[in-house]
């Protein structure tokens, strides 16, 4: 079996070890270079070539100075940090109770993924819709059935905004993870249970002491998941309020700067290689703490 | 089973160079003399546009390209994506000069240097303000159209409000009068509404609104349609008339001093106290539409709900230009040959004013008019720039190419206004400018997403509130102003 993987290795990796290098590895190099340079997009003012018109670190500095820069970073990290929380809670019970019905599995295991299968876009603006008008006249406006200001024109304020996407996301998100989860829970022994519970563990402990060790490669790649996939967040942002109202997150806020600066796509391009190593730090972070976590079964 | 070693190779490197092939084929490209690309950003007429082209090709022989963006796509991203391609646009557009122009990457051709007589010619005709000229005199751009905006209206309805025979006197003296007349006048309609008769004068004739309510007045819910969630409708147009009063044309708000800015603060709290009378005067579809959260959410503050309120006559002023003709008769309109534009009434003094020639007058007897237009890619080959001069030329000289851009498209062409077409708000626009000098469009020229960012400051601090304090005008035209001055240094400088 050994053989056969060795001799058919590199004719299925080759050809996408091209195409990754072509579209990613290639333009994100070209993207580092241009970044520390006066890159208009079309043209490089001040040369011919991003070597000519090198402005050193300026670009940096000036990302790192970028009040809107700042104020999405900001909210980025609020929103990342209860958006891993809520989605990791919701995932993780919808497996144990998947896990401890035993009855039409598939069923609910279609039902909650299916919300996953749907386009970041068209997801958000139907959200819109139900958040404007089943939310903020239907149920929580002031004539509604229970009068929530709270849950009432979400898409009209910095903070309520952030539940407006924390929904969006638990409600995507969680079914895939749920399947995670699941997954985990099935290779998680019986014997444990039973030896825990003839030591007289109770369901907390046997939870605490028993599932979450056991599942500590699922809660790697689920928060590595939730973690990476909420920092750059971007269609949800754009289908509720595309940044009115303070509500910019990075990965739009990236999107914009060339918009907002006339086609200033250096100073873009610096504003994404930061992004993309904020995001590569906290994920490998991350990885790196929870696989320390991990035990063999 | 097994491969030998020379299949396995071969399997491996073919993957591997049809890989490498799958993507150069995307970026291969000729650049034939014998072509011509024009880069549509219109898209209404992109389809008109193919058929033209394909016109032009069976005509003369030049293979004619056409790329024409969706509606609603984000055209800058796609441009900048051509114009980097190795066959790039000939004929495109842009309004950022700064970064097109000769102080940027220089891709604009200075049109006035053709050696081809009839284009010279079309070029001489250009109405001034309508011409896109560069800082040393340049002339960057040939209109394919003129558009126009202001309060459009109804005059069926002017004519059951006031129980007239004709409204001819009434859509005169609407255009002439002043602001306090106006004023006075959107007033006397307010009281209409809601069950009181009054009279009014307007331009020195006196005009007393009906007694009784017909099937077309009884419809009017509010004085004017807004569209809440679309800042550009309050911010863009609103805020260009307060930009007219320091800087005469679009070239002059981009070339020109940017400090100048400063003195259009009293224009611009003035602005402001116009579009708080509109927005609180807002028509809805069961009655009256007031500014808080539903306002401006997507659904009942979108531009597509603002036409649908107008076509259904909710409101007698929808501020917006010629160019939704063919949105409203798409939504079977009724009132679509009976409509006008009034210029937006501005309380403005003499001493808010600072372009010389402009008063208080123009301001309230005329509308923006501005072009949309047509550059030619100075970096495009010669032959390339000689198609493109050649098709322009034919575009304005054959039959076919002025049935393509008056009947096709709608379009008023500027070298010969007598041409009409269906499009009835064409010939208010035409009206303004047989009157002489129109206003311009300055807000194009502002820098990087201070328009974005106005629309946002306007729909965030005023637009979901009900009240709004007179006194915040003031710190509102201070920020915006420091904004201007603040992205246009960032443009200037590296």
């Amino acid at each position: 079996m050994n053989k056969f993987y060795k001799k058919w290795f590199f004719p299925f990796v080759i050809p996408a070890i091209v195409l990754f290098g072509i579209v990613v590895l290639v333009p994100f190099i070209i993207g580092v270079i241009n970044s520390f340079s006066a890159w208009r997009g079309v043209y490089y003012k001040g040369g011919s070539n991003a070597f000519e018109a090198w402005v050193g670190l300026k670009n940096y500095v000036n990302a790192i100075q970028d009040e809107d820069f700042q104020h999405a970073l900001g909210y980025t990290i609020v929103f990342t940090i209860v958006a891993v929380i809520a989605v990791n809670i919701v995932a993780l019970a919808q497996a144990l109770l998947i896990n401890s019905i035993g009855h039409a599995i598939g069923l609910f295991r279609a039902t909650f993924f299916l919300p996953n299968l749907l386009g970041g876009l068209a997801m958000g603006y139907i959200w819109l819709f139900i958040y404007e008008n089943i939310f903020s006249k239907l149920l929580f406006g002031p004539d509604g059935l229970i009068p929530i200001d709270l849950l009432c024109n979400m898409t009209q304020d910095r903070w309520k905004n952030i539940i407006a996407m924390l929904i969006i996301t638990v409600w995507q998100q969680s079914g895939y993870m749920m399947l995670i989860y699941t997954t985990g829970l099935a290779n998680i022994s019986r014997d444990y249970y039973e030896a825990a519970q003839i030591d007289g563990a109770n369901a907390v402990q046997r939870f605490f002491y028993v599932t979450v060790p056991m599942l500590m490669p699922s809660f790697t790649i689920v928060f590595f998941m939730t973690l990476s996939g909420c920092f750059k967040m971007l269609d949800p942002n754009v289908a509720l309020t595309n940044g009115e109202f303070d509500t910019r997150m990075l990965a739009l806020q990236v999107m914009r700067v060339p918009a907002d600066t006339s086609n200033n796509y250096g100073l873009a391009q610096a504003e994404a290689v930061l992004f993309f190593l904020m995001v590569a730090a906290v994920s490998v972070t991350q990885v790196v703490l929870t696989k320390r976590k991990e035990i063999e079964a | 089973m097994s491969i030998s070693s020379k299949a396995k190779k071969a399997i491996a490197g073919g993957a591997a160079i049809a890989c490498l092939l799958s993507v150069a084929a995307c970026s291969s490209s000729s650049s034939d003399a014998n072509s011509l690309y024009i880069f549509n950003g219109k898209s209404e007429i992109g389809a008109a546009l193919e058929q033209l082209a394909q016109d032009y090709q069976d005509e003369t022989g030049v293979q004619v390209k056409v790329f024409s963006a969706g509606s609603g796509q984000n055209v800058t991203e796609i441009m900048n994506t051509e114009m980097t391609s190795q066959d790039p646009p000939v004929i495109w557009a842009t309004t950022d000069l700064l970064s097109w122009g000769p102080s940027g990457g220089d891709f604009i051709e200075d049109l006035s240097q053709t050696q081809n007589q009839e284009l010279k010619q079309l070029l001489d005709e250009i109405p001034d303000s309508a011409r896109i000229t560069g800082p040393d005199d340049e002339t960057f751009a040939i209109p394919i159209t003129l558009e126009g905006y202001g309060y459009i209206v109804n005059t069926n309805m002017l004519r059951d409000l006031f129980n007239l025979d004709d409204a001819a006197q009434l859509v005169e003296d609407l255009r002439k009068c002043s602001y306090d007349d106006f004023r006075s006048f959107t007033d006397a309609v307010d009281d209409f509404i809601k069950g009181q008769s009054s009279t009014v004068t307007v331009n020195g004739h006196e005009y007393t609104t009906a007694a009784q309510k017909t099937d077309l007045t009884g419809s009017l819910t509010g004085v004017f349609v807004e569209a809440g969630a679309e800042t550009w409708t309050y911010a863009n147009h609103m805020i260009n008339l307060p930009l007219n009063t320091v800087y005469s044309t679009f070239s002059d708000a981009v070339y020109g001093d940017a400090d100048r800015i400063e003195d259009a603060k009293s224009a611009i709290v003035k602005e402001m106290e116009v579009v708080e009378y509109n927005t609180s005067h807002a028509a809805g579809e069961d009655g009256p539409n007031p500014r808080g959260s539903s306002f401006v959410d997507s659904t009942t503050g979108s531009y597509d709900y603002s036409l649908q309120l107008f076509a259904d006559n909710k409101g007698l002023f929808y501020k917006q230009g010629s160019w939704i003709y063919p949105n409203l008769k798409k939504i079977g309109a009724s009132n679509l040959e009976t409509l006008d534009i009034i210029p937006i009434k501005m309380p403005f003094e003499q001493s808010d004013i600072k372009v010389e020639g402009r008063t208080p007058e123009t301001f309230n007897t005329t509308i923006p008019v501005m072009p949309s237009y047509w550059m030619i890619n100075k970096q495009a080959g010669e032959q390339q720039k000689k198609n493109a001069e050649d098709f322009i030329v034919w575009l304005y000289s054959s039959e076919r190419g002025k049935q393509f851009l008056n009947d096709e498209c709608g379009f008023i062409v500027y070298n010969d206004l007598d041409m009409r077409n269906e499009n009835i708000l064409n010939d208010a626009v035409r009206y303004y400018l047989d009157q002489g000098d129109t206003l311009s469009n300055p807000f194009d020229a502002a820098p990087g997403s201070w328009l974005v960012d106005v629309g946002d400051d306007m729909k965030q601090q005023y637009m979901v509130q009900a009240e709004w304090d007179p006194s915040t005008y003031a710190q509102f035209a201070d920020k915006e102003i420091a904004h201007w001055k603040e992205l246009k240094a960032s443009l200037t400088g590296e």
